[in-house]
């Protein structure tokens, strides 16, 4: 109840300067420019009323200038049994503050997370929004509160998530109950927080954050989080569903996950023999690591059961003994008691998964977690074991896990380690075609390319998910020849330590090189063409990201059997590109009736200042150009 | 270079057949069923052959069986399907995961999931396994007010695994009368599906059957049912419909949507007379169906009267004179006052709260539309049809859910003229693209009639250019490009809604050869048929140089690069939904002291009957090269049959657009020879 008087009290003293903020004409010009969407008035207050409970209540007022920002005419709330939807409501104004109508309950859907792959969690949503409206501006304001009993998690507050999106005023406000300290981190944030007491001994912490110019995404721009304002919270103890823990630091998570999951890594009997059995002729603890692994692969699936502390708790490994399938806590609990169970220590790895998905906070210990691996030291290295794949070698990670921060779970409480980073000479594509040319200027070629590691990854859907005739698809949309026909393919997986992949071809090329007379036009490179890419039409703002994708390196080796009676109008220069992203190198030489033609590329990931965008288009522009070079043969 | 039987592919399997025929007629019955048993399995069904050995699972068995119950005096539908699958690869493991939705009625009835099997078989050491499904693999949940989900998934599942679960959906009559669509054919082979439903001879429904396979069982036997409680013995029909090794559905490009190409089976209640309670008579014939939609209070209803139109109407009425700018008039008021909020439809609530919220779905805006004409004394009615997405409109099958969409039909000098208000960048009598999907019905009492949907305007995209080449090869001059018909439409749209600035970014980001110093658009309001842009451009090295030669390609940058069609065979029409016609016309002022060495030769291709073309031909003018390179598809659909010549046209076009003109450079003396 004190809280809720705070919450009015604060209100008040806000409604003098809110009034206008329905009114679509008091929005400074500065906040329209680039913008679908005003963010006229944003508040989240979020009540913590003990360790284990707290309430949220996010009021927005927004703005909505033109089509494109009808999207943010909803707004979206996700629940679960540990948290409750107390309030949403909304109201839809014209652009001169008239009501237009209120949200009535019918226009509040409610939906479960039915993503097929999921097969069942408790996690659900509630979604309200306005109809389409005639004419802009107009605005919409929502008013969402929720309750918490899991405070594992405390709020991320970022006012300005969306591009075109200006702000106008944004208010961030937590309330601490006596005895309880808040933690937090502001990112990018103008100023910092104001405190004040609360009663009872309790504190106020207040954010505010005024008059922020819409932001246009920028290719190759780093992600959004080190640009957008931004303050993270979290508690120092917290309780949930009767489980009490301490924050203060990554050891506390670590220990508070491994109290949590205690014990659930019992496996039957015969299955410790079954193990023990399989891994008998083996002397080396990654020798065992790989067969227990294999022996996963073969025998669970992973299938999403997501239930329990809020998803945080495990099936036991027993039941998982028994269906052969779990989400990624379960198999990796799994796998953990199978390891143990032959003398292999490993612990769980939490981590914050995803492509391009920003590492975790280091300085910042927090729950910010989305997955869990299985990490084995070894005598030689230490092996990331990702539990849910079913085709990946023993300690592979790609960019989903690859490179970034995870957090080892042990009993004293563990550390963060980093999973390991591909680099350009890792991810290779290395490719060898011969091609037979005719007069006319058909070819045949026959292609053969291996890949590895971030640059096989493409090929793990077609190889193992698709059939012969789904693949021969998959291959005749990749390949950009003109006019082509696909004779045969092949693509297997090479066996060894990391993952690689060989793809073959045999293409018949119509017109490939072009006849004109006496000449034939032959352009060079057949397969590996890297595009442009768009230069900036507005001054670039942002730092140039390449990002782990760009560590690679590609090679082409092209011999072409030039027809009977044809030699080369002129010489080809070799050509090298060098510049601070990447190397390019592509030169050709004749050996008798043959043309041999070898590119190479080099880059490599980075971050450069902004200013370089420019020459960043440039090397683009003089890869591309030169990837369309050709030679010319005249007929003798 | 004849097609054989255009056509025939399309019509498809659709047959009609009247459930009421009471003569017991065996039909065809190619091949045995399989003697599956649930729960019974033999080892020799791991090795199981099927049309794709490498698909990453395998139906081997599936199921479907609908009969109709009469349970405390309530009807309900009752479907049991029981379902075989091999399990070949890890990517098929979500399908060890089935998720069944069941309906909630609003007055508490609702279907149910009832009595769910299931059992995983596992070959080890050439033992058979047998792991059961347990309750703890069974979950359900609440998706949305009117949906639940029940799923269940099966333990113990690797490569190599047999699942099988069988289980029943029971439907009351007042959530759902008609039993759900069987599909023959999955994304996975199916070596035998089958389908039998029995039918008491109280109740007559309707039977589409669509796809692309044949059937091996076609049966019908008469049979008896005792259905309510002291009354005799009701006869019934028993049906029974297999099809057996039916490959895996591949989707193909240009088509509307992949339930119209899926083999299938649906039904449709059209009435049912019941001991003792009289006849339930639901459309029937297309004037039932005209009759019931000009009799409904949501559509007839909504456009009979409509008062609060007469002033708009008086107004329009004393600005325009001959009817064509009436009709334009009432269009475009209609236009430009309501919005539309991309929802389709056929039943509107209520117009006038449409018309004073100013905006409203298809149904709502165009039966306002037709109301407006109609108080204007304008003969004005509703065409129903089907939008691409939503799939074919059968011509044999008068059923309202075939159509999702409305739009308003006038005739003006002897023409019928569709107008689709939801739109403001359509011309009157355009159709968007999503509209354009076979036929419509033309509701209107007794006079209703089907209406061809086929589009009136084609795809036109003309684009020219006069360009300047130097001695270094670079190029200046100007580009224009030209839309009209639903390439205007388009064009128009995507500029109003993107602006000016994104638009032509977005165009020049596709030709990044180009620097453009100066942009002119014209005709980008939404009246004008046509839409122009012009780019002032200079082309840096647009010619590659070699001793004394420069060479480049005539097309520059408006080539096609790559054959849509790609793979060589092709099972289902290529549908474009519109005529399209693309030209390119260039003509280069060549670089002092440089001459033609070599030209690309002409080529004119036609497709058979002249059905479509492709034109390209490069001359010299004087010190002037021209270029022209012209495609025209003159169908809005090629059949199957027609696939090869249409792929053949589309290669032709890429290796033309690929070719090279070679200028030499001439020295001063040898030019002055005559």
């Amino acid at each position: 109840m004190k809280t809720i008087l705070v919450i009015l009290a604060f209100l008040a003293a806000h409604s003098a300067r809110t009034q206008d903020m329905y009114l679509a004409s008091t929005i400074p010009a500065a906040l329209t420019e680039n913008a679908h969407t005003v963010v006229r008035w944003h508040e989240t207050t979020f009540s913590v009323r003990s360790a284990g409970e707290a309430t949220q209540r996010i009021h927005s007022v927004v703005t909505i200038l033109d089509e494109l920002g009808d999207e943010h005419a909803r707004t979206i709330v996700g629940y679960d049994k540990l948290s409750k939807v107390t309030e949403l409501t909304g109201v839809l104004y014209d652009g001169n503050g008239n009501v237009i109508k209120k949200l009535k309950k019918s226009d509040i859907d409610d939906f479960s997370t039915y993503a097929d792959y999921n097969l069942f969690d408790d996690q659900r949503y509630k979604s309200a929004k306005f109809p389409k409206q005639p004419s802009y501006p107009y605005t919409v304001e929502f008013v969402i509160e929720t309750t918490e009993r899991n405070l594992m998690f405390y709020p991320t507050w970022v006012p300005q998530s969306s591009e075109h999106q200006s702000v106008e005023q944004a208010v961030f406000k937590v309330t601490m109950p006596k005895g309880l300290t808040l933690r937090y981190k502001e990112l990018n944030m103008p100023g910092t927080v104001a405190l004040s007491a609360a009663e009872d001994g309790g504190q106020h912490y207040v954010w505010k954050l005024l008059n922020r110019p819409a932001v246009e995404a920028e290719p190759f721009a780093p992600p959004g989080r080190e640009r957008q304002p931004a303050v993270y919270t979290a508690p120092t103890e917290f309780e949930v569903q009767g489980y009490r823990g301490n924050l203060k630091n990554w050891a506390d998570i670590s220990r508070f996950y491994y109290t949590l999951n205690q014990g659930r890594d019992q496996i039957p009997d015969d299955l410790r023999q079954r193990v023990a059995a399989l891994t008998a002729d083996e002397k080396t603890t990654i020798g065992k690591v790989q067969r227990i692994y294999r022996f996963l692969q073969e025998q669970t699936r992973y299938v999403s059961v997501q239930l329990g502390i809020g998803g945080w708790q495990t099936i036991e490994a027993q039941k998982v003994a028994i269906s052969k399938y779990g989400d990624c806590k379960a198999l990796t609990n799994y796998t953990k008691a199978l390891l143990n169970a032959v003398g292999v220590t490993a612990y769980p790895a939490l981590v914050r998964a995803g492509n391009g998905q920003p590492d975790v906070l280091v300085d910042f210990p927090s729950f910010h977690f989305n997955h869990v691996l299985l990490c084995v030291p070894t005598e030689q290295d230490t092996l990331f074991l990702e539990c849910t794949s079913g085709h990946d070698p023993a300690g592979y990670v790609g960019d989903f896990t690859g490179n970034r921060h995870v957090l080892l779970i042990m009993p004293e409480g563990g550390r963060l380690v980093r999973t390991p980073t591909y680099r350009a000479t890792d991810n290779v594509q290395q490719r060898r075609i011969s091609i037979k040319l005719t007069e006319q200027g058909d070819a045949t070629a026959d292609v053969r390319t291996y890949c590895t590691n971030l640059q096989r990854d493409n090929y793990v859907q077609p190889l193992y998910g698709l059939s012969r005739d789904e693949q021969r698809s998959w291959l005749l949309k990749r390949i950009t020849i003109p006019a082509f026909d696909l004779d045969s393919y092949s693509i297997r997986e090479e066996p060894g330590r990391i993952p690689a992949v060989t793809e073959t071809l045999s293409l018949t090329v119509r017109k490939w090189a072009t006849p004109s007379g006496t000449r034939l036009f032959v352009p060079l490179n057949l397969l590996s063409i890297l595009g442009p890419v768009a230069p900036a039409t507005q001054p670039r703002q942002s730092a140039v990201h390449l990002g782990a994708s760009y560590n690679f390196e590609d090679s082409d080796t092209i011999t072409y059997q030039i027809p009977k009676e044809f030699t080369p109008e002129f010489r080809l220069e070799p050509l090298t590109i060098e510049s601070k992203f990447g190397k390019y190198s592509a030169h050709a030489t004749i050996e008798g009736d043959k043309l041999v033609y070898i590119r190479r590329v080099s880059m490599h990931s980075g971050r450069f200042p902004a200013t370089d965008y420019s020459e960043w288009v440039a090397f683009r522009r003089q890869v591309a150009k030169a990837d369309r070079a050709q030679m010319v043969f005249i007929k003798r | 270079m004849q097609p054989t039987l255009p056509g025939r592919l399309l019509v498809l399997a659709v047959v009609c057949m009247l459930l009421q025929v009471s003569t017991a007629i065996a039909q065809k019955t190619i091949d045995a069923a399989p003697s599956i048993k649930f729960g019974k399995i033999t080892v020799d069904q791991f090795t199981s052959p099927s049309v794709d050995s490498t698909a990453e699972a395998v139906v081997l068995y599936d199921l479907g069986e609908v009969n109709i119950d009469v349970v405390s005096n309530e009807l309900w539908l009752e479907f049991t399907r029981h379902t075989r699958l091999l399990i070949r690869r890890k990517s098929a493991y979500p399908r060890a995961t089935v998720q069944v939705s069941t309906r909630r009625g609003r007055n508490g009835q609702h279907e149910f999931l009832g009595s769910v099997e299931g059992y995983t078989y596992n070959l080890v050491n050439g033992d058979l396994a047998i792991t059961k499904l347990t309750k703890d693999g069974q979950f359900s949940e609440k998706a949305s007010e009117d949906v639940w989900l029940e799923k269940f998934t099966l333990p113990n599942v690797r490569e190599g695994s047999i699942i099988e679960y069988k289980y029943t959906i029971r439907t009351p009559f007042s959530v759902n009368y008609n039993p759900r669509t069987w599909r023959f054919q999955q994304d996975i082979p199916v070596n035998w599906s089958e389908y039998r439903i029995v039918i008491p001879n109280y109740f007559y429904y309707k039977m589409i059957l669509g796809g692309y396979l044949p059937l091996a069982v076609n049966e019908k036997k008469n049979q008896t049912v005792a259905l309510f409680t002291g009354q005799p013995s009701a006869n019934a029909i028993a049906y029974r419909f297999a099809v057996k090794d039916a490959p895996a559905f591949q989707d193909e490009s240009y088509i509307t949507t992949d339930d119209d190409y899926l083999s299938k089976i649906d039904f449709e209640l059209a009435s049912y007379l019941l001991p003792g309670r009289g006849l339930h008579d639901l459309s029937i014939s297309w004037e039932a169906l005209d009759q019931t939609l000009v009799d409904h209070p949501k559509f007839g209803g909504q456009y009979k009267r409509a008062g609060f139109l007469q002033e708009t109407a008086q107004r329009l009425l004393s600005q325009h004179t001959d009817t064509l700018s009436r009709v334009t008039a009432a269009y475009d008021f209609v236009r430009q006052s309501i919005k539309w909020d991309e929802q389709p439809g056929v039943l509107s609530e209520n117009i006038k709260r449409v018309f004073d919220a100013k905006k409203g779905d298809a149904a709502d805006i165009n039966l306002l539309l037709v109301a407006l004409l109609r108080e204007m004394n304008i003969e004005a009615n509703p065409v129903v049809l089907s939008t691409r997405s939503h799939g074919r409109v059968h011509e044999a099958f008068a059923l309202l859910r075939m159509f999702n969409y409305v739009v308003a039909h006038v005739t003006v000098g002897g023409k019928d003229l569709l107008l689709d208000a939801t739109d403001p960048y359509l011309k009157p009598g355009m159709l968007p693209l999503h509209c354009l999907n076979g036929i419509g019905r033309l509701v209107r009492p007794k006079l209703g009639r089907l209406v061809s949907l086929a589009p009136i305007h084609s795809d036109i995209e003309s684009k020219s250019a006069t360009l300047t080449i130097n001695a270094d090869g670079d190029m200046t001059g100007t580009i224009t490009h030209s839309h009209s018909g639903y390439s205007a439409w388009s064009a128009q749209k995507k500029f109003a809604t993107e602006g000016r600035t994104k638009y032509l970014d977005a165009e020049q980001k596709k030709r990044p050869a180009w620097q453009v110093n100066q942009v002119e658009v014209a005709g980008a309001e939404r009246q004008s048929t046509i839409f122009n842009v012009t780019y002032t451009v200079a082309i840096p090295e647009a010619c590659s140089r070699v001793g004394d030669r420069l060479y480049f390609k005539p097309m520059i940058t408006e080539s096609r690069l790559e054959n849509p069609f790609k793979d060589p065979k092709r099972l289902f029409p290529v549908d474009f939904g519109v005529m399209i016609d693309e030209t390119f016309s260039a003509t280069y002022t060549l670089p002092d002291g440089y001459e033609v060495d070599e030209l690309p030769k002409m080529i004119n291709v036609k497709l058979p009957n002249n059905e479509g073309r492709f034109l390209y031909s490069v001359g010299l003018n004087g010190r002037q090269l021209q270029l022209v390179s012209r495609v025209s598809l003159r169908k809005p659909l090629y059949f199957a049959e027609e696939y090869p010549y249409l792929r053949e046209l589309f290669s032709q076009i890429v290796v033309k657009h690929a070719e090279q003109v070679v200028l030499k450079r001439v020295s001063l003396a040898e030019k002055k020879e005559p």
